[in-house]
Formats: structure tokens, C-alpha cells, sequence
């Protein structure tokens, strides 16, 4: 789950009952737990951890670090835990770096028994400055006085991608529509409610007038979407237009391919960045040239 | 001269190309071994098996290495060199105007040389700029908005001080501006690829041409948008070509939307040398064809016309090369020699 929302929220009293954190950032914890004793007698293990961070993502690629193997190691020494995460390249934005090691770090606090949190870059070229100014509390711009305008926000940063990750899924879950034969005029007129995902199998019901459609392969990518869509705020009540642009405003009626030729690109833009990072990511850490590192059937 | 297998005749010019100095003697420190490490990453990322190198190799070629591999092997018949300067990774820099004129100065005939400036070298920037055309008439420059320099990780194009040396550049009669704007790397923060900074110059310097290297990919809305936008932007396609092999899906999609956007004459083939080989590149891109959902959706093709524009016609107009002319050149020299019995033995 994208953490938009989920700026850290002070909890009353809560941090009282928390051994301090050696972070000065960390001085106040979230309380996620309304049992407190048993909070602290826990020992976290690995796997708590894992779960924890599987949904932080790659903001670029819009895809978990856990399933794109960026997550190193991590290590659990009683209630202290360190999460060492690496990267494509050595060059890779630092923003983006200091967005998934901000999230990675969040996510580790909240879970019950952890005490201190350590969120360590590796391989990379500003390694020291990313990973001191995580553990240290610090904000993006304050870890990169000299290169960051004040105005600055990973906040703002998260949203134009979370903005591309619904543009992309709904690019692809239009296409295939059309594909199944669903046309251009009935799909803007479909409603939220019109659309039954069932995610275990990976297909999609689409109830459009006079005729249901079963679209195969297309559960999971549904699922994102709506997921997406809600974490921008978009509204995906059951009466609201099933298609609609970043701004939550439908489709015109009759501009469907145009909306297409935008959201096309911006799922390229995606695909690039995915297809390439993953490449890169298996050739520098696996060794693996471009018949390993593009593996048949893996297409847009 | 790239033949196809119906015996027709390409003429090819690479747009994009550089003998750069990596080794571990010029790395000046730990970012000189990190960048070659990450070339070297997009090599053996995209590139074929067989045209895989060492990366011994790879670090420091030899000018002889690089005409085989340009002239000989891969069909090309002009190669334009690009610089990158790289000043505080390398010593004696990365790949500078000078270790360039070693191929210029070598094999007059078979390339153009590039110069490169950069905004915050100042006055002695625009002199050095005056020294390179004098020199070596450079007609076009490679600039590489993303350089560090001390404690400053990049520039824009827009920055006042860019407008001085873009000012100079129509001054002098250097037309060409190929602009590095590419794959997310350090520092984005600061939007050094951006390809906004371009829309602002190209509109305000009509009569310069701005070639955005790599097509600003992956942001490649942003770029088509500008690029329609002032009709003096053009797209080159090193780095994007290469995805050919591994995803020629996603190469016929963005073909499909250069094509759509900026039309086949504003389109550049460049190889990015030592980062790929043209060989294979060239022979991937003549036989390729578009997709038959692409050609209706965005109604464009690839034929043989549209190919011969983006593998060579389209960087002759802007450089001004004759290819009629360059071809009465280059014929019978020794890497033509080397080549015809190279290709008459495969």
C-alpha cells in the first residue's frame, strides 16, 4: 500500500511506553498496537519484516521492491532491525532512493517489537548521504542542501507516479476491452459496479448492456487499478464512471483514442523504465545478458 | 553502405559515437569506476551475445578497434563523434573534443567532429568554444546537461547563461545542438533530463536545431509533445535502437509514436559506439517491420523511405553532407577495401 496518507501521526502517550529510539526522527512512534505490554515482549522476526515492506514500491516502476529483488538482506537482532536495499545502477536518482528507503523505514516502525529501524543503500553513489539522512530523520532536502530546491517534495514526487501507475493500468485494462470486443462508445459509459474482478483467477466480468464479457488475464492488473485510483483520491464508488482521467473527470464521449494515445505513452514510459531496470538490476547483480535479463514471454 | 538482401543500397551515418578513456589509470575516483561499471551495465543489458566485450576492453578501445567496428564491420559510411567531458570523474577526461580529433584527424573523411560547452565554465568556456571551431569547424555540439562540476550536479538549457553560448553557437555557424537527454539518472531531483529546458530554447533559438539524444526516453510524452511543438527538435535514437533485440515490442511502440508525432524526417540513427555496435544494429533495423496493430492505430509504417531517412538522410541534410558526394569520397579507401572483402567473405 502506497503510504500516502500515512505521514507519521503522533498517537498520545504512545511514546512513552516505547524504549526511546536512537534516531532523533524517531523520538516519537507510531502505536499500532492497543496492547502495549505485548508490543514490547515481541521479537520481530524476518518474515514480520518482509510483510511489513512487500508493498513498498518502486515509485518509477510502480512495482514492490520485494518482487523486483531490490531488498538486499534484512536483519533482525532482537528488537533492532536493518534493511539493506539496492538498486539497478549506481546512479539511479537519489529522490527516488530517499522515497523507497523513507517508505521502507516506515513500514519496518510499525511493526510490533521493533525498536530501531537502520534502512542502508547500497552500491550506489550517494549511498553515504541517502542512508545517513534516513536513519538520521532527516528530510530529502535537508540529507541534499546544495541540489534540492526548498519547495522540493517527495510527496508531490510519489503522486505524479502513483498518477502514472492508474494511467498505465487503466491504458491496460481499456485495451483489453477493446480486445474482447467491448466498443469504444460502451466502455465510457461502463460504471464501476459493471466491473467483477476476481484477482485469484486473473480475469474480469464486465457487464455492459446486452452482454457480459469475460476478460482472461486481466484480474490482477484490475485490482491495481482500483487500487490506484482510491489511493489518489479518485472516487471509485459503484455509480462512478469506470473510466475516468487523472482528475477524475470521464472520458468525452467521443475521445476515447485520443485518451488512449496519452495513456499509451505514459505506460510506456513505464514499461521502459521496468524492462530496463530489470535488466539492469539481473546483468549487474546476476551476471545475466539480454536473453536472461529479457526473458521470453515478458512483453508489453 | 549497408546492402539488404533485395540488393538495395543504405547510406548510413552515425550519429552518435565516442572513444572515450575509462580505464582505471584516467578514473579519478569512485564515480570515474561507476560510470563505466553502469555503461557497461547497458552494453551487456541490450547488446547481443556475440557482441558482448570484456569490459577491459570496453573500458579503453583502440582508434583501430573503432574504425573496424564502425567502417569495416558495420556498414557505417560517416560517423559523427560526440563528446562527453567528465572532468571530475576522469583525468584527463572521459571523451573530450581532443581524444576525439585522434579519429578526425586519422580518417578525415569518415566523420564529423562535435564540440561540447558547457554554461558554467563562463568566459573561458566561450573562448574554448571559439578555439573548437577554429580548430576543427565543428558544425554541431553535444551537451550533457547532467555533467557535475564541483558541488554543481547539472544545468538547463534555459539557464541565462546557456542562452550566451547558444547565442555564440548561431554566431558561429554551429547549427546542431544534440542534447543528452535520457534514462533517470543522478540527479533527477533537480530534472537535469527534463526536457522542458529544450521546448524553451528550441523556441527561442529557431534557426539552431536541437537533437535530444535518446528521445528523452523514458519521459517520451513529454518529448513528442515538444518536439511537435517547435518544428527545429529532432529525436536521435542511441539507446532507443538497441531495444530491438531484447524488446522489439516496446521499440515498434515508441517507432510507432516517433512516427506519428515527428515524422520520419526528423528522426537520427546513432549507434552511442562503444555502448553498442552499429552492425547489429543496422541489420536489426532494415529488416524490421512495424507491426500490423501499430500501422492502423497510429496509421505509419516503416518502409525502406522512412528507414534510409532515419539511417542517414536526415543527419546528411543537417550536416550538410552530399551522400552522392561522400560516397565518390570514401570509395576505394582502405575501409571500404577492408569492407567489401569483409562482407563478400559473409
Amino acid at each position: 500500500m502506497p503510504s500516502i496518507d500515512s505521514d507519521t501521526r503522533e498517537v498520545g502517550g504512545c511514546d512513552q511506553s516505547r524504549p526511546h529510539m536512537n534516531n532523533a526522527g524517531d523520538a516519537i512512534g507510531r502505536c499500532h498496537d492497543s496492547d502495549l505490554g505485548d508490543a514490547i515482549d515481541r521479537v520481530p522476526t524476518e518474515a514480520d519484516v518482509m510483510t511489513a515492506i512487500a508493498d513498498v514500491l518502486d515509485p518509477e516502476l510502480d512495482e514492490p521492491l520485494v518482487k523486483l529483488g531490490f531488498i538486499d538482506r534484512v536483519l533482525v537482532e532482537s528488537s533492532d532491525v536493518t534493511v539493506v536495499f539496492k538498486l539497478p545502477t549506481y546512479w539511479c536518482s537519489p529522490n527516488f532512493a530517499y522515497l523507497m528507503a523513507s517508505d521502507l523505514r516506515e513500514k519496518v516502525r510499525s511493526v510490533p517489537g521493533v525498536h530501531t529501524v537502520r534502512v542502508n543503500l547500497l552500491d550506489h553513489c550517494a549511498e553515504d548521504e541517502v542512508t545517513r539522512g534516513i536513519n538520521g530523520g532527516l528530510s530529502f532536502s535537508e540529507a541534499f542542501p546544495e541540489e534540492t530546491p526548498e519547495d522540493e517534495d517527495l510527496e508531490m514526487l510519489r503522486r505524479i507516479f502513483l498518477r502514472k501507475g492508474f494511467l498505465m493500468r487503466q491504458d491496460t485494462l481499456i485495451r483489453q476491452m477493446l480486445k474482447m470486443g467491448i466498443d469504444e462508445a460502451t466502455i465510457i459509459t461502463l460504471r464501476m459496479a459493471d466491473m467483477t474482478i476476481d484477482e485469484s483467477a486473473n480475469v474480469v466480468m464486465v457487464m455492459a448492456p446486452g452482454q457480459t464479457v469475460r476478460l482472461e488475464g486481466a484480474g490482477r492488473n484490475a485490482v491495481l487499478y482500483v487500487h490506484r485510483r482510491a489511493s489518489l483520491g479518485l472516487p471509485v464508488g459503484p455509480d462512478d464512471p469506470l473510466m475516468i482521467n487523472d482528475e477524475g473527470l470521464p472520458v468525452e464521449p467521443t475521445g476515447l483514442r485520443e485518451f488512449l494515445r496519452r495513456s499509451r505513452s505514459i505506460r510506456m514510459n513505464i514499461m521502459f523504465n521496468t524492462s530496463m531496470c530489470k535488466g539492469l538490476f539481473r546483468t549487474r547483480y546476476e551476471n545475466a545478458g539480454a536473453s536472461e535479463a529479457y526473458p521470453e514471454g515478458e512483453s508489453i | 553502405m549497408y546492402r539488404t538482401a533485395a540488393g538495395e543500397e543504405i547510406f548510413i551515418v552515425d550519429g552518435h559515437s565516442h572513444l572515450w578513456d575509462a580505464s582505471p589509470a584516467n578514473q579519478r575516483n569512485k564515480y570515474g569506476r561507476g560510470w563505466i561499471d553502469c555503461f557497461y551495465a547497458y552494453h551487456k543489458n541490450l547488446s547481443p551475445p556475440d557482441y558482448v566485450w570484456t569490459l577491459e576492453h570496453y573500458e579503453k578501445y583502440s582508434p583501430e578497434d573503432m574504425v573496424h567496428d564502425q567502417f569495416v564491420k558495420g556498414y557505417v559510411d560517416l560517423a559523427i563523434l560526440q563528446p562527453t567531458y567528465l572532468t571530475d570523474f576522469y583525468t584527463n577526461g572521459f571523451n573530450t573534443i581532443e581524444q576525439n580529433s585522434t579519429m578526425k584527424k586519422a580518417f578525415p573523411n569518415r566523420y564529423i567532429l562535435n564540440g561540447a560547452w558547457d554554461p558554467r565554465d563562463g568566459y573561458n568556456g566561450l573562448e574554448y568554444l571559439r578555439r573548437q571551431k577554429g580548430e576543427w569547424d565543428i558544425k554541431g555540439v553535444k551537451l550533457y546537461t547532467a555533467e557535475w562540476r564541483g558541488s554543481s550536479k547539472g544545468w538547463k538549457l534555459s539557464d541565462p547563461d546557456a542562452y550566451t553560448y547558444l547565442e555564440e553557437c548561431a554566431k558561429l555557424g554551429i547549427m546542431n545542438i544534440h542534447v543528452h537527454k535520457g534514462p533517470t539518472i543522478y540527479p533527477l531531483n533537480r530534472d537535469a533530463f527534463d526536457v522542458a529546458d529544450v521546448d524553451d530554447a528550441a523556441s527561442h533559438f529557431t534557426e539552431l536545431t536541437f537533437i535530444v539524444e535518446h528521445a528523452g526516453l523514458p519521459r517520451l510524452e513529454d518529448f513528442c509533445w515538444i518536439a511537435t511543438q517547435e518544428s527545429n527538435v529532432y529525436a536521435g535514437l542511441a539507446v532507443v535502437l538497441p531495444f530491438i533485440h531484447p524488446r522489439p515490442r516496446y521499440f515498434a511502440e515508441v517507432m510507432a509514436n516517433l512516427l506519428f508525432w515527428i515524422g520520419p524526417d526528423k528522426i537520427l540513427f546513432g549507434s552511442d559506439y562503444a555502448i553498442w555496435e552499429p552492425k547489429w544494429l543496422i541489420e536489426k533495423f532494415a529488416a524490421f517491420e512495424m507491426p500490423e496493430d501499430l500501422k492502423a492505430e497510429f496509421g505509419v509504417d516503416m518502409t525502406m523511405e522512412t528507414k534510409r531517412k532515419i539511417l542517414g538522410l536526415n543527419a546528411a541534410r543537417l550536416y550538410g553532407i552530399d551522400p552522392d558526394e561522400h560516397m565518390k569520397k570514401v570509395k576505394g579507401d582502405v575501409l571500404s577495401q577492408q569492407a567489401e572483402i569483409l562482407h563478400a567473405i559473409h
